[in-house]
């Protein structure tokens, strides 16, 4: 029933990438959320938590995405979240957490996204 | 002979103290619990969500004494699971919060009770609360096989 977060930041891309391991519960959000508000804070254009290997959310740690997403949209950056499983989707779908948020349903959808963005890039 | 073997009634109980990771230790043996009752996956994992939400809300609303004693109650019958959990806190129903959970856009600032209890009531087909021995107890259905969400 731990957490454990991998980060991994791309500066030219100003991409930040934070890989969570394990179970985001009442538990394990207050560290969490530490984490992720300190990598909002560093005003990446896109971070993007990766749930590959997330195996269990509930609403506290929902809460701590959630105030993040708000955070990066209001400093005119974007929270995306990826790979979700579909039990993790659902506790999603129950909360309507979707708003303020992208979201890719693959690594394909997110790599089409980081392509678009540093074409935009290139073409200054 | 039936393909698979009947399953039997089984009524599981365990008491924890009140304190750190108190939402850990339930969701710990809860888990285990159900697996030896060969629950699928995905049962499992809804169960141990409403549990780690009610278990939160009592942490948050219960004000609960030092060494407060909260049990939780697991039965399993071909038909349904029930989940049952009581605690010594101040006399508190949950189910009344649902209404006021904020969805969506609204979900950081909303209040910790609500939104668990919003997940508690869309997983579970049945919710009942009453105040006994100066306990709350919350009791819930899951029924086999039923659909959600």
């Amino acid at each position: 029933m731990k957490l454990n977060t991998n980060i991994t930041i791309d500066d030219d891309m100003s991409v930040a990438r934070a890989a969570l391991v394990g179970s985001l519960n009442t538990d394990t959000a207050p560290a969490f959320d530490e984490i992720l508000q300190e990598l909002v804070a560093k005003g990446y254009q896109l971070t993007v938590l990766d749930m590959k290997d997330l195996e269990y959310i509930s609403s506290a740690g929902l809460r701590v995405i959630f105030k993040a997403a708000k955070q990066s949209k209001a400093a005119g950056n974007r929270l995306a979240a990826a790979n979700r499983k579909p039990h993790i989707d659902k506790v999603f779908e129950i909360l309507k957490a979707l708003p303020d948020m992208a979201v890719f349903a693959n690594d394909e959808e997110l790599d089409e996204y980081l392509d678009a963005m540093q074409s935009q890039v290139k073409g200054g | 002979m039936p393909d698979k073997p009947e399953q039997k009634n089984m009524r599981l109980v365990k008491a924890f103290m009140s304190g750190p990771m108190l939402v850990t230790r339930v969701c710990i043996w809860l888990r285990e619990a159900l697996m030896s009752l060969s629950i699928e996956e995905t049962l499992i994992g809804e169960l141990i969500l409403v549990a780690e939400e009610v278990i939160a809300n009592i942490d948050e609303h219960g004000q609960l004494p030092d060494n407060a004693e909260i049990e939780v109650f697991l039965t399993s019958t071909a038909r349904e699971m029930q989940l049952e959990i009581t605690d010594p806190g101040v006399p508190f129903n949950p189910l009344l919060e649902a209404g006021g959970a904020s969805l969506g856009a609204e979900i950081d600032s909303a209040e910790i009770g609500g939104l668990g209890v919003h997940l508690i009531t869309e997983l579970t087909d049945y919710q009942f609360y009453r105040r006994e021995a100066q306990r709350n107890i919350l009791h819930l259905t899951k029924q086999l096989g039923a659909k959600h969400g």
